[in-house]
Formats: C-alpha cells, structure tokens, sequence
C-alpha cells in the first residue's frame, strides 16, 4: 500500500469519524432516579455486661437485696419487719385496793370529863399479783391514789396516815395524810396523783427486803370530851386505792406472761417472675431478728411457719426450730435504755428452710409466740420501762448456691425501633455470649402487636452455655455461644408490627440433671455481644 | 527494505504502547508541536514555525476515569432514567482506579522565534483533580463489609490530589549539533491558590472480625492538607476581597520548571523527551491540615445496658478511638510533573507516526499510557488522527488535531476523543483543545522541503 493510499484511507477515516455526528440519545429525556443506596453491613452493635448481681437485679424491685457473703458468694436477702412490741402489750398494772379498821379498845361513857389517847400502828399489805409479778418499786406515770379515812368514835380524832411505800419524786419523803375526824364529819376522801410518786414495794414494815410490799402507818390520837360515848369495838378505819396506774418504770420480776405475734403473711413477690422449672437453694437461712429493750428475757416459739407456693401449696416447717423455743435476751438493768439484737436463725440443720424456700412460696405464714422469763432462760432481774420496745423483723438469706433446673422467666419489654426497621431489607442478629456463670439460658423472643398478639416468634435456641464447674467451686472458664437469629425481609415487615417483645429465659445449672448445687460467685460475669449483617437501602427519596 | 524496517518498527512500538496504559493525556495536542506555540507546555523543546506569535486567550479541558460515562451514570434495563448506581461503578472498576480533570486556561502566550531557537513569555490559570481509588472502596461503596467478614479491606489505594494555582513564565529552546537537537526549557513563577491533597503515605484498612463484626480500623498519615479551601467554604468570616485578594498574591509561591529535548536520531526518526512542572509549592496561607493521629482502634459497640440515646451513644464511642485536630502548619507538595515521551518516523517530510508515552506522577507512580499518532502536513493545514490507549478497563480513543495557518491568524483544535460526540455514554475520556493565535513570519522558516506538492495529495 503506498503512502498516498494509506493517507488517503486516514483521510477518509477522519472525516468519516467527523461525519458520524452526534448520537445524544441516551441522554434523551432522561432525569436521575433518587439514589438508592444497597450495601450489606456487617457491624458490632455492643455488648451487654452482666454481673451475677445485675442477673437478678430483676428482683431488687420486689424487696430483695443482692449483695454477697464472706465466701463472696452471691446472697439474695429479703428483710421485713413484723411487728413491734410495746411496754403495754407485756405489763398493765391492776388496780389495787388496801384497807384496814383499827378499834380504839376505849370504853368511855360520859365521863364527865376530857381525856385524850394516843395510838399508831403500822399495816403491811400486798400488791395483788396476777402472773407472779413481784415489784420492787414502780415509777408512775399516771393514775390516782385515792384514801379514805373513816371513825366510828364519839370524839375528834386527830390521825396521820404514814404511806411508806409512795415516795414524792420530788422530796424523797413518803406519802404523809393527816387531818381530824369528828362525829359530825366522820369520813374524809383524799385524792392524788400518782405520777408525783415511786412505789417502793421493797421493804416489809421491819426493813427487810421484801417485793410487793405497802407499809402504812397510822397514827391518830383520839380526844374524849366530857360526854363522849365511846365502846371498845369503835374504832378509825382508813382504805387506799391505786386507781388506774399507769408506769413510767417497773423493777422487781414481771413474770411469766405470753405474747403472740399476730398471724403475719410474708409476701415473696421476687419468685413471681418465675413461672416454671425449678430452683433449689442449698443453704437458705430464715432469720428472725429480735431488737429487745425490756429487761427481761423472752422465750419464742414459733408456733407455725409455713410457705405458701404458686400454686397454693402449703409446706408447714418442720425441724427442731419448730418445736424448740428459742431465747431472746434482754439488756441487764445497768444497761437500760439499750437493746439487745438477737438472732434465731432457721436453716438447713434446724429446719426444713430449702424446702420452703425451694419451692418459691409466693407467700409465707408466720405465727410466733413469746414467754417472758422463760423457764429454761437464765434468771434474770426484770425491769421494763414504758419506752420499751420489742422489735421483730425476718431477714430472708438465700446464698446463690442453687440448682436450677428449667426455671423459666417471662418478660415484656418495650419494643419501640419498628420505624427504623424500614430501610432493612434483611437482617441476621448474631448474639454472642461469653459467660463465666454455671447457668445455660435459652431464649425465645415473641413480638406482640399492640394488641398483645403474637406477630413473629424467634423459637427457642440456646443463647448461653453454662460454664463447667471445677473442684473448688468455682468455674474453670468461660463458656462461648453463638447465635445467629436471621430476620428475612418478609420477618421484617412483620416486626414493623410489633411493639413489644415477650422474653422468654430458661435457665439450667451445670449438671442440675444430677441435683448438684452450684455456686454463683460475685465476680463471675456473662457478656453478651451484639452484632449485625444487615441489607439495608436508603433512598435520597426518603 | 527501509520501508520495511519502518512498518517493524512503527507496529513493535505501537504492540509496546497497548501493553501499558492508565493516565492522562492531551496526546492530540501534543501532536500539534511546532505549529501551536502553546504545545511548548508540553514539550519545551518545540519551537514554533512562526517569527512572533502571540496567542489569545483560550483553554482546554480534560476529564478521564476508568470508568464510562454509562458506568457512571448507569441505566436499568427498560428504565429511561438515570440512577448513580455503586455496583455498576464496582463491576466497571479495575485493582486501582484514577478520575482525572484539568483544565488549563492560556492568558496569554507570547512567541518569538531566532535563527537557532525561540523565546516565550507565558501565563496560564490551571486546575486539576486526581483522584485513586483501590477496588476495595468501590466494594465497600457498592455492597458494604459483609462480602468481607474476616477480611481486610484495603483503602490505602485512596488518594486525591487538587491543585489550584497561576503561574507566569518565560521559555527558551535552542538547537545544537547542526540542529539535530534541541533542548527547551521553561521557568515559571507560580503561585498556589487551592489546594486539597490525602498526606504522603497515607493509609487505612478496615478488618471485619469474623465472629463478632467488630471493625480494626489502622489509619497512617491520615492527614488532609487543604489551602485556601476555607477561604470558599467560610466567606463570610472573611471581608469580601478577601479571595480575590489571596488569588492575586500570597505567600504560596514558587519556582517550577519545564524541561525537554528533542532529537534526530536519522532523518526519519526523531525521539524526543518532555519533562513539565517540576517543582514544589510550599503552602504557607490560608494552610488547614486536619489529622487524625495514626492509630489501631477497635469498633466493638457500645455498652447497650443503661443505654438512653443509642445514636449518640454510638458516635461519641467511635469519635473517642480517634484522635483528631485541625492544625494550620505549612506543608510541601510536588506539582503533578508530567513526562512525555515520543519517537516520530517521518514517512514523508509530511507525513510521520509518532508512539507517544506520557506518564502522569501526581501520585508519583510510573503508570503510562500510549498513544500512535499520524500527521500530515499540507500548505496551510496539518491534520492528524490518533489512536490512544490507557488500558484493559478503558476503550480505544480516536483522536483527532488540526491546525491551520491562514495569513497571520492560526485556528487549532485538538482532542483525544473525536467521536465523543457520538453517544458519548459509551466514553470514559473527553478533552478538548482549541484556540486563536496570531503569527507573523511563518514563511520565513520554511524550507523549501516544506513546500505544498499539491500533485502529491
């Protein structure tokens, strides 16, 4: 080919290519869509981080403590208190009543003359006792001492009524009543409070210790006049009332009187959650604990406990704590004002509390009974004041050493991101749980519309493994679970729907098939990481 | 027989330039060499035909990808409309991915040509963008991580590069050992207007774990130097010559050269080599760098438990693994030199091949692309068609140049791309080139060699 052909030819070819003009066709009446953006992402979420104590943090809201022991095992407790007792509820004082006639032994006759005899004597009298109460002094707070003085004879007597067991508060002296009878005014009433004294019923007419005790003594002297017609059996006769006395203060010995605590319901809302499977507590303790002021000792006896369960059974207690009294200390005299914390503990060696507990009683039936000075109680010296108080209160310990064997807990929680859902075509949620607890846990997750119907189920699946147990009790190390939940494009329409999610959670303890009891220590923890591939398309449009 | 060896040569050259390809190219108007004084931009060492040019204001402009326009702005099937569709762009994409755009405006060119060589006064305002991207950003864009759990997507591929800047300059080219060889060079005067540029060494990957999705992000050198940026995206802290202030004068100056030879190896072949803008702008005013410290951060979520508001909980969690600033220090950058390579075989005295490489070292790679060229010259016009290639991933462009010389007045026009005109979609390159000079003398040079055979066409 010559050179003339070939730039011939490129001649050719250029003003060809020129000539071709213009082909804009695909631009022709075309606009650009709204973009629309499709990828796949596959991205962390987070994580969840539980604690043992955040596992059941659930039932802090139904009273229940979490917190651990001196192994650092976790303890559930449970604390309410049951009633409190005042001064009152143990001790009334009776009224009482003393009265006494003294004959003169005169015999005047109108003897024309003025004579004048002189007389004293001292009484001793006893405070009636309705429970063997024997009172060496009382302090009172209210209440009357109400005395009549009477005469049967024919002339003035002048009397002084001595009572040596009410001592005045204020000048240390004793009750002193004087004044002067006359035939025309043979009878006299006297009235007191008896807040302004102290009993002493501690000595006898002679100074001896004694309990229980009034001295009295009366002196009159008797003033015959000239015409005065006396006999032998005439005589001064006086009575005293301890009317409604009421006690600031009581030494001496109360007795032996019962009290019983009213028929308590405890109410256990923290097993509620749980509606099937079971859980066995190895060593629950149900403590009562007494916060006692009165000087005395108590005896208590627990006259019924028995638990309630879910389904209305009763389980009664049974064990030596039921049938032997426990006691209940009270401070000593030289410690008034102060109390005494006594614990009666009720466990595995004393009762059948696992049982009780282990059957997740929705309530518990509490009966208990009190004695003071109890026979098999040291003798102690009693006093009880008015701002005295018995206190009892339940404390509920439950270490977390369990076997759990398919307990189920249901729960509803919110769900509120259906509008995000829009722009995801497809989604797989994959779950993944480190977990250093001996507890495996299953998960269903229900979606309920608003009407509370059910409108995508994930079935169950394992979500966590329970982690082997070594010799030490504790667990060798964490156990890794993976679970992919995929959520087609038609699931997700349906979760557009839903509002709420049903949880449901069984859970099992390593080896709970062979009754064994794990231990939930506080340090152990379950993390459960969160992660999703999602198709997702976003459109400029919306 | 000297025919012969000719065609071997041309058709050896031509298979070598089809091996390699990428970059970009004004291949077209670098054909025009001596006729347009202008092409002295690219090759220093040309010297115009005519005494005294003076060429009047014009501009060129140049936009290539590895990608067509119809990737770009793709199409469903049965659908009239447009969409920008990433999976198009992925399925179109190649390891490694460059968009380029220039734009070169000449204010002025002023020629003077001698016995043995020839003088230029010059200023031009120029732009450009490039831009490089790995396969695994468009992947990522297109369809996410999860094709890429467990794996490592790779963004160190990612660079851009914008340049802004005028530059004013004089040229000289002379010829030696009895005008066989030429040597050019240009000095210019440059001062640095915008700018925006990915760090030297700059990388990132992004690890999906496999189990858990949680993100390894590795970030090296990531820093974005920026100039004058601020000055058009906050005007309004600035008072209102603020701009036009800085784009006349500021401290962002320097001195850049173009270099180039030419030489007549036989009397039918000549190779030449080009070597343009050399030199390196220190940015000092209106300078931004906006770092992020390097750094291995794990994305593993947030801790979901007490959680209230989860978007923000999510951001700030991810902007605490990173420690980022703005800083205003001065910085460096190499303008983008570019390298032309060339070896023409004159057929005829008016008729030649030419085999051009030109390598664009904006991101300081050896990456050419190749062009075969054929002019011919007749008494008032030289026209060329050229066929240019820059790789497997990007069509074969025909270009086209054409100059004439009609009295003093000097229409030319050039373009890798002629028949982008013609469903233009199908085209992942288009530049133009077109431009009025006035030249005075040009018969004065001519030999009589030069003289229109009209038998001969």
């Amino acid at each position: 080919m010559s050179i003339k052909r070939i730039r011939s030819f490129l001649l050719a070819v250029s003003a060809t290519a020129l000539l071709v003009g213009c082909n804009f066709e695909y631009f022709a009446d075309a606009e650009l869509n709204d973009f629309v953006w499709t990828p796949s992402l596959a991205i962390p979420i987070g994580e969840l981080s539980y604690t043992v104590e955040d596992l059941f943090g659930e039932l802090s809201g139904a009273g229940v403590d979490i917190g651990q022991n001196s192994d650092d095992v976790v303890m559930l407790t449970y604390e309410a208190q049951l009633q409190s007792q005042t001064a009152t509820g143990f001790l009334t004082l009776a009224d009482q009543t003393f009265a006494q006639e003294v004959d003169a032994g005169l015999n005047v006759n109108t003897q024309g003359f003025s004579a004048q005899f002189d007389y004293n004597e001292v009484f001793e009298f006893d405070l009636a006792a309705t429970q063997n109460e024997a009172f060496d002094s009382v302090r009172f707070s209210g209440g009357s001492i109400d005395i009549m003085m009477n005469s049967e004879i024919d002339a003035e007597v002048n009397y002084t009524l001595t009572l040596s067991s009410l001592i005045d508060i204020d000048t240390r002296l004793p009750l002193v009543v004087s004044g002067t009878l006359t035939p025309a005014n043979a009878n006299v009433n006297l009235s007191d409070a008896l807040s302004k004294y102290v009993g002493d019923f501690s000595k006898d007419k002679n100074g001896n210790v004694v309990r229980n005790k009034i001295v009295v003594k009366l002196d009159y002297q008797v003033r015959a006049s000239g015409n005065s017609v006396i006999q032998a059996t005439d005589g001064v006769s006086f009575s005293m009332s301890l009317i409604s006395p009421k006690f600031d203060l009581v030494y001496g010995f109360i007795g032996s009187r019962s009290l019983d605590i009213n028929f308590e319901l405890l109410n256990l809302d923290f097993f509620d959650s749980f509606k099937e499977g079971s859980i066995s507590f190895a060593e629950p303790s149900f403590n009562f604990v007494f916060d006692n002021s009165f000087g005395f000792p108590l005896g208590v006896n627990f006259n019924q406990i028995a638990a309630i369960t879910q389904k209305g059974q009763i389980i009664p207690l049974t064990g030596s704590a039921a049938t032997t009294p426990g006691i209940v200390n009270g401070p000593l005299v030289g410690a008034i004002g102060t109390s005494v914390n006594t614990v009666l503990k009720l466990n595995s060696t004393n009762s059948n509390i696992p049982e009780l507990i282990s059957s997740m009683p929705k309530k518990v039936i509490i009966e208990v009974n009190t004695e003071t000075n109890p026979a098999s109680a040291p003798a102690q010296y009693n006093f009880i004041g008015a701002s005295n108080e018995l206190s009892i209160g339940v404390l509920l310990e439950m270490p977390m050493i369990v076997n759990i064997n398919g307990l189920v807990s249901r729960q509803n929680v919110a769900f509120d991101i259906a509008g995000d859902l829009e722009q995801a075509k497809k989604l797989t949620l994959r779950l993944i749980a480190e977990n250093e607890l001996p507890l495996g846990g299953e998960i269903e997750l229900v979606f309920k519309d608003v009407n509370g119907d059910a409108v995508f189920t994930v079935s169950q699946r394992a979500l966590f493994e329970g982690a082997p147990v070594g010799s030490d009790g504790r667990t060798t190390g964490p156990t890794t679970n993976v679970v992919d939940i995929n959520f087609l494009d038609a699931d997700i329409r349906l979760l557009e729907n839903a509002t709420s999610i049903d949880v449901v959670t069984r859970l099992t303890t390593t080896d709970a098939s062979s009754n064994q009891a794990v231990k939930f220590f506080s340090d152990y923890s379950l993390k459960i990481k969160l992660a999703a591939q999602a198709d997702i398309e976003l459109n400029t449009k919306n | 027989m000297k025919a012969m060896k000719k065609l071997l040569l041309t058709t050896a050259l031509l298979v070598f330039a089809i091996q390699f390809s990428y970059s970009q190219a004004y291949f077209s108007y670098f054909q025009l060499r001596e006729l347009v004084p202008q092409t002295q931009s690219l090759q220093p060492a040309f010297i115009p035909k005519g005494t005294f040019t003076f060429g009047l204001p014009t501009a060129g402009f140049l936009a290539q990808s590895d990608f067509k326009l119809r990737d770009l702005i793709s199409k469903q099937s049965g659908d009239v409309n447009f969409e920008v569709n990433f999976d198009v762009m992925l399925a179109a994409s190649a390891e490694i991915n460059t968009i380029s755009t220039d734009v070169t405006a000449n204010l002025f060119h002023v020629g003077y040509k001698t016995k043995n060589g020839a003088y230029s006064l010059f200023a031009n305002a120029r732009a450009s963008i490039d831009l490089r991207y790995g396969k695994d950003l468009m992947e990522f864009l297109a369809n996410g991580n999860s094709n890429r759990i467990g794996a490592e997507i790779n963004l160190s591929d990612t660079r851009i590069f914008a340049n802004t800047y005028h530059e004013i300059g004089i040229g000289h080219a002379h010829k030696f050992l009895e005008d066989r060889l030429t040597v050019g060079a240009r000095v210019k005067m440059i001062t640095g207007l915008f700018h925006a540029s990915t760090a030297e060494g700059a990388s990132g990957t992004l690890y999906t774990n496999e189990i858990d999705n949680s993100w390894r992000v590795s970030l090296q050198n990531a820093t974005i130097n920026t100039a004058g940026l601020d000055l058009l995206m906050n005007s309004d802290d600035y008072e209102s010559n603020a701009t036009s202030s800085y784009a006349m004068s500021n401290q962002n100056k320097t001195v850049a050269f173009d270099l180039g030879a030419k030489f007549k190896v036989l009397d039918w072949l000549t190779v030449e080599a080009a070597m343009n803008d050399i030199g390196t702008i220190n940015w000092k005013e209106q300078v931004r760098n906006y770092n992020t410290a390097d750094t291995t951060v794990t994305i593993s979520g947030i801790q979901l438990r007490g959680l209230e508001n989860s978007s923000d909980s999510f951001k700030d969690s991810i902007q605490n693994k990173f420690r980022s600033n703005e800083t205003q220090k001065e910085f460096s950058t190499s303008l983008p030199m570019k390298t032309y390579l060339a070896a023409s075989l004159f057929l005829t005295s008016r008729d030649k091949f030419t085999v051009i490489a030109f390598n664009n070292h904006v991101f300081k790679e050896i990456d050419p692309s190749f062009a075969v060229a054929y002019n011919h010259t007749v008494n008032k016009f030289t026209f060329g068609v050229l066929g240019s290639y820059r790789g497997p991933q990007n069509e074969v462009n025909l270009g086209l140049n054409l100059a004439t010389d009609i009295g003093p007045m000097q229409l030319y026009l050039a373009t890798d791309n002629m028949l982008i005109s013609n469903k233009p979609e199908q085209y992942s390159k288009m530049d133009f080139r077109f431009g009025l000079n006035l030249m005075f003398g040009y018969k004065k040079w001519s030999s009589k060699s030069d003289a229109v055979d009209l038998d001969s066409l």
